[in-house]
């Protein structure tokens, strides 16, 4: 966005006219809070790339908690287990088994009592 | 010291007497001016020092303006308290304004002003008078050459706002002015 000539002309005069002299002493003031400021950009920028630090052992509670949350969700189940058609189908027969081999001897039983 | 320590102290050089005469003409007062800068600063330094350094000078004066809003928030309940209480003392004080201000403040500093040259103390004196946002507009855009987008960054409003403000600056600085303005 580029100024008109009126802007120009404006910022022109007030660069020219307008004061930014201050006393000794709040010059004096400026220049220590500024060496104040810049100490402190310069602590941060030092301390930037160690800002990670102090996150470390929150990290590793968490990693375990999270580790521990997964083992417990997946621990073997109790449950009984489902049968499917086919397993059913070969119980029905062993029961069915079972019966003819109980009337075979049953009969067997009868004869000989006979 | 580092580069950004480097580039730090460089901008806080370039914009720190300007700042300070913003906050003074915003407030009338020196050591609030002086306050809002020192915080400022830090603001700055704490906060927005691995920014890149061509968006230091929006971010510095935002923290500026926030800071000189929030001291006039602070005088208006302070005022309000004492026009309350003072209505119990039958007294017909009315809360301070920022024209009775600048008025207490301009006898307060003679010597410096008699050291201003004409064209000078006249637009000082016709900036003090201006509203907040005007004068705000006005010196962000004139005297710190922040464009429009920036200023608005800086004042926390829409670009079309800042244009009124300036324009209304401008317009009211002519009237006052008169042939001493281009």
């Amino acid at each position: 966005m580029s100024d008109t000539n009126d802007d120009k002309r404006i910022r022109a005069a007030v660069q020219r006219d307008m004061d930014d002299t201050v006393s000794p002493e709040i010059a004096a003031r400026l220049r220590a809070a500024r060496e104040e400021a810049v100490l402190v950009a310069e602590k941060k920028h030092r301390d930037g790339g160690l800002a990670w630090r102090p996150l470390v052992p929150l990290g590793g509670v968490s990693a375990a908690a999270l580790l521990a949350v997964v083992l417990i969700n997946h621990s073997p189940s109790t449950a009984l287990p489902v049968l499917d058609d086919a397993e059913m189908a070969a119980a029905a027969d062993l029961e069915l088994l079972d019966e003819l081999e109980l009337l075979a001897w049953l009969d067997d039983e009868v004869l000989d009592a006979g | 010291m580092s580069s950004v320590a480097v580039q730090m102290n460089q901008f806080l050089m370039s914009v720190e007497k300007r700042a300070f005469r913003m906050a003074e003409m915003a407030l009338g007062n020196p050591d609030d001016a002086m306050d809002i800068v020192q915080d400022s600063m830090m603001m700055l330094a704490r906060k927005y020092a691995k920014r890149p350094a061509d968006q230091w000078p929006p971010l510095f004066f935002r923290i500026v303006q926030n800071k000189i809003r929030d001291c006039y928030r602070r005088r208006a309940s302070h005022n309000r308290v004492f026009a309350f209480f003072n209505q119990f003392r039958g007294q017909d004080d009315e809360a301070l304004d920022v024209a009775e201000l600048h008025a207490s403040r301009s006898s307060d500093e003679p010597e410096q002003r008699a050291s201003l040259d004409g064209a000078t103390l006249q637009l000082q004196q016709a900036l003090e008078v201006l509203p907040q946002r005007q004068q705000q507009a006005f010196l962000l855009r004139s005297w710190e050459g922040l464009n429009v987008a920036e200023t608005a960054l800086a004042m926390d409003c829409s670009q079309g706002s800042v244009k009124t403000h300036y324009s209304r600056a401008v317009h009211r600085l002519r009237e006052m002015l008169g042939e001493h303005w281009p």
